[in-house]
């Protein structure tokens, strides 16, 4: 937990004290050829070597994503200068909004107070879906009495002003055991996400469980403990599951357990959720930064997959094409509540 | 009644023996401790430990093709250019504060606490001051937020972290040198400075070199002040110049223990395996060269 609450203060200092630098981004290093026009975009041909550079950060569980897209398209284009890292979906877009990297991953929507922020900068945003994550409700293997839950059981177990202390205290038929909850720390991107899906308030949760800035320590712990809770992203459930227990959740239609064709679908409901990649229109009229992105809305891309993320259906993938060919400026996505699908979401876009 | 011991001697020399088995156990533990988890480290690391996994760059999905030279020339790079910044100053600064500042003014006392007190800070403050000093300063430089957080930055920011350590070991040293040595000098009619070239830093440079190789090794271990000034957690392509982005050995590490699959878990394993080696050579030739002159004088 050493390295969990440093890195925690790490960004949290990196939030407070970077203030200034500004600098055109765009102008820097780049190849600097922008053909674009609007309409249909310039996708250059798949074997010109493309130069220049391109900078990724934002949220660490889209991070294995975009490794893995990085290098995919290094193999195709070794000589692009790529840098990625993983601050945080927030801090990421932090640094969008200050023109200081060209891609933010997220794993929420943006929130207006960033869209104002990147108004104020004068940074226009292009926003694609890259994958599909379902947020996984996981016990321990020993717990014998939890076949499904309901997203209700789940509010009253992680309300703000919880008392549930017992597992008979959130259900009389359930054992009264000590009820031990881990979850990721408040600066993720996911403990926004399920407070908002289970408790309709992406601040509101009740404070008193394990908070864990690493998903490894949340799995480890949940594998450990015979009472305990917790939620994680698929791919750690799918990559630890002799020590978990994956339990399916009743969003009203009956127990579903996440799986690639439940989140895929959208029965997942509503803890499925859209990771997304917020591109910056200045740094798309750069060829390598274009060709980075139509690599990731690629369906040949095994990226979101080898690293356990589900991949989106190919109508959606076509459709976050044309919105990037277009370049589409502006947010749907901040309209996106648990339980929507994601093509209604996009469609949105033509009455915006 | 010298004969029969006093029931009270009795229970001394017990109370004597039960300490020394609580001390002996004590220093026990900590050497099984440390077995313990070398003994992990080197069964989960060695396996995929190879030259490949040295020459290799980090790999996201065909780990058996993964490696670490992307953060092994990003750690040599920092290393260097810290070395570079911080010794020249380091020893610059220990040589005034002990030959020439012989009288004890409140200016240089006041330093010598600060120096003190700057040894025993926690090094994510470093990266702190990193952040607000070099990364505005090079980021106007170079009109560019990207290359303000380059190699040098970094390189900056540790120099900053191991000086109080270097002014530290090197004033020791220079304490430790007779004084007979530099009256004979100066009585030989050597200014000061001859005094100090020829004489003093020579009989303490084996003192020195061991401070500051000690201090590297410290700087190559750390990763909190790097994370907060920038170095990336993956770069496609290894520094050119010295605004260019990096990453180094610990971040590697940090980076891949942090994912779900236990591939990356291994490659971190090996990674630690590579940079507990590289500690333990750097500390060893520092413990060479202390016996070496020990054995001289």
């Amino acid at each position: 937990m050493v390295k969990a609450n440093f890195w925690t203060v790490a960004v949290a200092a990196a939030l407070v004290l970077t203030g200034c630098a500004t600098t055109d981004n765009a102008a820097s290093g780049t190849t600097g050829t922008s053909a674009s026009t609007s309409g249909a975009g310039p996708s250059p041909e798949p074997n010109k070597k493309l130069t220049g550079s391109l900078t990724i950060d934002g949220s660490s569980t889209v991070y294995p994503i975009a490794t893995a897209l990085v290098e995919e398209f290094g193999e195709a284009q070794p000589d692009v200068r790529i840098t990625a890292n993983q601050s945080g979906t927030g801090a990421g877009m932090q640094k969008f909004g200050r023109k200081e990297i060209d891609i933010a991953d997220a794993s929420r929507p943006i929130k207006d107070k960033e869209i104002e922020d990147c108004q104020k900068a004068g940074v226009d945003f292009v926003e694609l879906p890259v994958a599909f994550d379902g947020l996984s409700i996981v016990v321990n293997p020993k717990n014998t009495w939890l076949n499904s839950i309901t997203i209700a059981e789940l509010n009253k177990i992680w309300a703000k002003d919880s008392t549930v202390k017992s597992w008979k205290d959130v259900n009389p038929a359930w054992p009264d055991k000590p009820i031990k909850l881990y979850g990721p720390t408040t600066v993720h991107g996911t403990y926004e996400f399920f407070n908002e899906a289970v408790n309709k308030d992406k601040a509101n949760s009740r404070q008193d469980y394990q908070q864990c800035a690493d998903y490894n320590v949340l799995v480890a712990g949940v594998g450990k403990d015979e009472g305990s809770l917790g939620y994680v992203g698929f791919a750690y459930y799918e990559q630890n599951k002799t020590s978990l227990k994956l339990v399916p959740v009743d969003g009203g239609k009956g127990p579903v357990s996440p799986s690639e064709d439940t989140i895929r679908s959208g029965e997942y409901t509503p803890l499925s959720r859209p990771l997304l990649m917020y591109v910056s229109k200045t740094a798309l009229d750069r060829p390598e930064v274009m060709a980075f992105m139509e690599h990731a809305l690629d369906k040949s891309s095994n990226a979101v997959k080898s690293q356990g993320y589900i991949t989106l259906p190919d109508e959606i993938l076509t459709m976050a094409l044309d919105r990037l060919k277009a370049k589409t400026v502006g947010s749907v996505f901040k309209n996106f509540k648990p339980g929507m699908k994601m093509d209604e979401v996009l469609k949105m876009e033509g009455s915006k | 009644m010298i004969a029969a011991p006093s029931p009270n001697l009795r229970r001394r020399k017990l109370v004597d023996r039960l300490f020394t088995i609580l001390a002996y156990s004590a220093a026990v533990i900590g050497v099984a401790l440390l077995l313990i988890l070398l003994s992990k480290l080197f069964a989960d690391g060695l396996p995929r430990l190879s030259g490949r996994f040295l020459t290799s760059m980090p790999k996201q999905t065909n780990f058996a093709k993964a490696g670490i030279l992307s953060a092994i020339i990003g750690s040599v790079w920092v290393m260097v250019l810290t070395f570079l910044f911080a010794v020249p100053i380091g020893v610059g600064a220990a040589v005034y504060l002990q030959e020439f500042q012989t009288k004890k003014s409140r200016f240089t006392g006041l330093i010598q606490v600060n120096i003190n007190n700057l040894s025993g800070v926690p090094s994510i403050v470093y990266g702190m001051l990193g952040l607000a000093i070099f990364v505005p300063l090079f980021t106007a430089l170079t009109r560019d937020p990207l290359q303000g957080r380059g190699i040098i930055t970094g390189a900056l920011t540790m120099s900053l972290l191991i000086l109080p350590m270097i002014i530290l070991v090197t004033q020791e040293s220079l304490k430790s040198v007779p004084k007979s040595f530099r009256e004979g000098s100066l009585s030989m009619g050597a200014t000061n400075w001859q005094t100090i070239r020829k004489v003093v830093l020579p009989a303490a440079s084996p003192g020195i070199l061991t401070g500051i190789i000690l201090a590297m090794g410290r700087a190559v271990g750390e990763t909190a002040p790097l994370i907060v000034v920038g170095a990336a957690s993956l770069v496609t392509f290894l520094p050119r110049g010295l605004t260019d982005g990096y990453m180094v050995l610990p971040l590697q590490i940090y980076d891949w223990s942090s994912r779900p699959q236990a591939g990356f878990h291994q490659l971190a394993a090996s990674a630690i395996v590579v940079l507990i080696v590289a500690l333990v050579a750097i500390n060893s030739i520092a413990i060479t060269i202390r016996a070496r002159s020990r054995h001289q004088v």
